[in-house]
């Protein structure tokens, strides 16, 4: 195969034992390190490294046009990267795959730090690897349910009742809705255990389960070290209930420093489904990114 | 395996070079012709599995991405069948040239089964082609995925009515389709074709709707040798709010299709 390259995207192998699959998209023209973090997009739960409905290429590829290298590659055993034997836990692995992705931007000199980006499980992956290394100065977690272990069943069984009660919420609001009620074709069973349920709850849930305190103190730790953190949050994931749940509490106090932005798009489901979704997160990450660019490029300096 | 980027006809194309992992490599070539959109993601890692049965038979293997789709150069919104049918045919040329294989063979799932006739048609040196589950009439496959994507909303958070100043484009799971895309999907009838794809051809269906039955009509007589399998398997190319579904195999599928490539270049 003749292995020509794009002049702004190129394959990539890299890591051992077996090799990881990637695509490195480099700003337009490079005359040399620019002192900026590169990005490192990760998997979304199953999905190779194109990201569900393509987001993770539309971000590498306007992360890119405003001046950011971008990597995604994929995991071992997901999208083209064979799977690897290890005794080792899966969160454990995922993070000494993002350190392999670092070591070699390291090497091929196109940065020193690096700024991670995950959805979903992506994210999860994105905060595991930004508590255990020092080269991340920045993550912007999409989705991420950030809970360590395994996740409590009460908190979970909240979660899923949050996102039923806002979903309803909603629903009882739209005129769209009622019509659908009217004629039949809602599931007024549900909407009407809904409404027993409000009635009986008096104001309605502030149910708050204490986040999982390893957690809480990782968020504290990643702020005072520090690392610019994006937490974005679908009004249709069960993402955001968790969040709420957990660590929203927290976040007056970390927000306060500057490090931690928390944002929710409404009116979209956990994967971008509709494409005014995509542009609009798209935006919102590489925003974020342009407004921290000189914070890391000093921090680069130090 | 080799990921690596070539030039097409519209950008650079991005795709991964399989070698015969035998003792005795063919002299064929084999190219996987990917769906389109949410279908395309869904059928990575059938594809990558085909990939590796069909290598560790000894043909080269290539797996590439259409313009607009998956790591290539390109938007969704810009794709149009005749520059997916040219993807196809640089795809090819770079398989043959890369590889030395002079004998090709072409395995499309879905849209990209159609579009692996209409390519076979256009290049006149196609072998053997292997239809999955193809889209037969365009019409009806844009009223499907119209269907789909109302399904997925239906219920969800998502509100296609928001954003700013809203879009014009037809939204199909996720993935924009421009206008002259609708309108070659509109008149995409592969009943209308006159012309062989290949001499051997392999229709190969997981579910049963009369349109593969009207293209094996259709087929037989045309073609030198057609085979028709009907092989109960799930739909892995459509979207399920259900994680596992996304690592689903239909292994029985892509067996059929290794071994009736395998019998086809003996």
């Amino acid at each position: 195969m003749s292995g020509r390259s794009l002049p702004s995207e190129r394959a990539l192998l890299f890591g051992k034992p077996l090799p990881l699959v990637g695509v490195l998209t480099e700003p337009p023209e490079v005359p040399g390190p620019n002192g900026l973090p590169a990005a490192i997009i990760l998997n979304a739960g199953m999905l190779h490294r194109v990201g569900p409905n393509r987001l993770h290429v539309k971000a590498a590829r306007r992360l890119a046009r405003d001046g950011f290298t971008a990597l995604r590659f994929d995991f071992s055993g997901i999208g083209d990267s064979p799977a690897r034997e290890s005794d080792l836990p899966l969160e454990r692995r995922r993070v000494d795959e993002v350190g392999e992705a670092m070591d070699f931007l390291s090497s091929s000199g196109k940065a020193e730090k690096f700024v991670l980006l995950g959805i979903c499980s992506g994210a999860d992956a994105a905060f595991d690897t930004a508590c255990h290394d020092d080269r991340v100065v920045g993550a912007a977690l999409i989705n991420g349910f950030h809970l360590h272990h395994r996740a409590p069943e009460e908190l979970i069984d909240l979660a899923k009742e949050g996102v039923r009660d806002r979903y309803y919420r909603r629903s009882l609001l739209s005129r769209d809705s009622w019509r659908r009620f009217l004629s039949g074709k809602s599931d007024y069973r549900a909407v009407g255990r809904f409404v027993r349920g409000q009635v009986g709850r008096g104001k309605g849930s502030d149910a708050q389960v204490a986040p999982e305190a390893g957690t809480e103190s990782e968020w504290r730790s990643l702020v005072e070290r520090p690392v610019d953190s994006l937490l974005v949050y679908s009004e249709g994931s069960l993402a955001l209930d968790t969040y709420r749940l957990t660590l929203e509490r927290t976040v007056p106090e970390l927000s306060s420093t500057g490090r931690l932005a928390v944002e929710v798009i409404r009116k979209t489901d956990h994967v971008f489904t509709l494409l005014w979704s995509q542009d609009h997160l798209v935006n919102l990450i590489c925003e974020w990114a342009l407004a921290e660019e000189r914070t890391w490029i000093s921090w680069g300096e130090r | 395996m080799e990921p690596f980027y070539f030039r097409g006809p519209s950008g650079m194309l991005f795709g991964v070079y399989h070698p015969p992992e035998s003792r005795e490599p063919r002299d064929v070539g084999v190219v996987l012709c990917y769906p389109l959109g949410q279908e395309y993601i869904r059928s990575h890692r059938a594809f990558l599995r085909l990939a590796a049965m069909l290598s560790s038979k000894g043909f080269h293997v290539l797996r590439f991405d259409y313009s607009g789709s998956g790591d290539s150069e390109g938007d969704s919104s810009e794709q149009t069948i005749g520059d997916l049918i040219d993807d196809i045919s640089a795809a090819t040329d770079e398989l043959k040239g890369g590889s030395g294989a002079s004998r090709i063979c072409l395995v499309g799932l879905r849209l990209g089964g159609a579009l692996s006739v209409i390519a076979g048609i256009r290049r006149g040196d196609v072998d053997a082609v292997v239809l999955w589950d193809p889209v037969v009439d365009g019409a009806a496959h844009l009223k499907h995925l119209k269907s789909l994507h109302e399904e997925w909303l239906s219920g969800s958070f998502a509100d296609p009515a928001s954003g700013s100043g809203g879009s014009n484009a037809f939204e199909a799971l996720g993935f924009p389709l421009g206008g002259p895309m609708l309108a070659d999907l509109e008149s995409l009838d592969l009943l209308e074709l006159r012309e062989k794809p290949a001499d051997e051809v392999f229709l190969v269906t997981s579910v049963e709707p009369p349109d593969s039955v009207r293209l094996k009509n259709h087929l037989q007589g045309m073609v030198g040798s057609l085979r028709y399998g009907r092989i109960p398997a799930p739909e892995v190319w459509i979207k399920k709010d259900d994680e596992m579904a996304k690592g689903l195999v239909p292994i029985q599928v892509l067996e059929a299709i290794s071994e009736w490539i395998e019998e086809a270049f003996q």
